[in-house]
């Protein structure tokens, strides 16, 4: 794996930064019930940078967000949220640097990733709870009193 | 070490199988193979897999790796990017390995498969004499 020195590494991590930010507002997320969108711009983020995938969840009082991040260690990464955003980053260090001999296959990704998701609603940061298990990270970000009241179910009676 | 792209049936199972059953989706997880002095390692990448959700196993020179990731759906979807589902891939093993030394451990959703070379096919030093 190839090693930048910091002072180069850090400004090339912007710029990605910058590119995710700016793939993500050209082509915001397919929703399930759009599927002639094309490729959902996370998909194209992470084939072009290899972040984690990520799965969101709505439920009547929270936003659930997983990451799949195998292979990592609960040090290995940081998650950060806001009030309308996500973002994880970290780095796999590869741990087959010095045993690096005869190999057949290499489909694992190593080294540092960031991925940045937009939430569906606004959550209370300072109440997120978040749980690393079995290479999955699960977040739990409570809504807020406003975004909770957006919610409003319709019942439907059949005829 | 050659890959299966069709899951392979041994004769047994596929008298049991039922034709009408949709075939189940599932995910080629992604592997990094390479030798060591004992043999080949495994390395496959199941997130969501706990160890008692996880089939390993080694039947006519063909390794089977099988796995089911806890469905954890506590909402509605609203991103997917990877359904957290059924794991498959199956590789033909080289001659060489030992199937009953192999060892398995599945740690943060990745597994770990040790393949020992078979005694036979260790390399040996020649002794060459001068005569």
């Amino acid at each position: 794996m190839l090693t930048l020195p910091q002072e180069v590494r850090r400004p090339l991590e912007q710029l990605r930064d910058q590119v995710h930010a700016a793939i993500e507002r050209w082509l915001p997320g397919r929703r399930d019930h759009d599927e002639d969108q094309g490729e959902p711009s996370g998909a194209l983020v992470r084939r072009v940078f290899g972040g984690p995938a990520l799965d969101v969840e709505e439920t009547d009082d929270t936003i659930i967000v997983r990451a799949e991040l195998p292979g990592l260690r609960s040090n290995d990464f940081a998650v950060d949220a806001t009030a309308n955003r996500v973002t994880i980053r970290g780095e796999k260090g590869d741990e087959h640097e010095e045993r690096g001999r005869g190999f057949h296959r290499m489909e694992r990704r190593y080294g540092s990733f960031v991925r940045s998701i937009a939430l569906p609603c606004e959550v209370e940061p300072d109440r997120a709870t978040a749980r690393y298990r079995d290479g999955v990270l699960t977040m739990t970000l409570p809504k807020t009193e406003a975004s909770k009241a957006r919610r409003i179910r319709v019942e439907v009676h059949g005829g | 070490m050659p890959e299966k792209t069709v899951p392979a049936r041994t004769r047994s199972a596929s008298a049991a199988q039922e034709t009408t059953r949709a075939a189940e989706r599932y995910v080629a997880p992604p592997v990094d193979i390479y030798e060591d002095d004992a043999g080949l390692v495994v390395l496959a990448d199941l997130p969501g897999v706990e160890p008692k959700a996880l089939d390993v196993k080694v039947e006519h020179g063909m390794l089977t790796i099988q796995g089911h990731a806890k469905h954890l759906a506590m909402g509605e979807p609203i991103e997917r990017e990877h359904e957290l589902t059924a794991y498959f891939r199956q590789f033909q093993l080289p001659e060489e390995v030992d199937p009953a030394g192999i060892n398995a451990d599945l740690k943060h959703g990745v597994l770990t498969l040790r393949l020992p070379r078979a005694e036979r096919a260790k390399p040996r030093r020649i002794e060459v004499r001068a005569s």
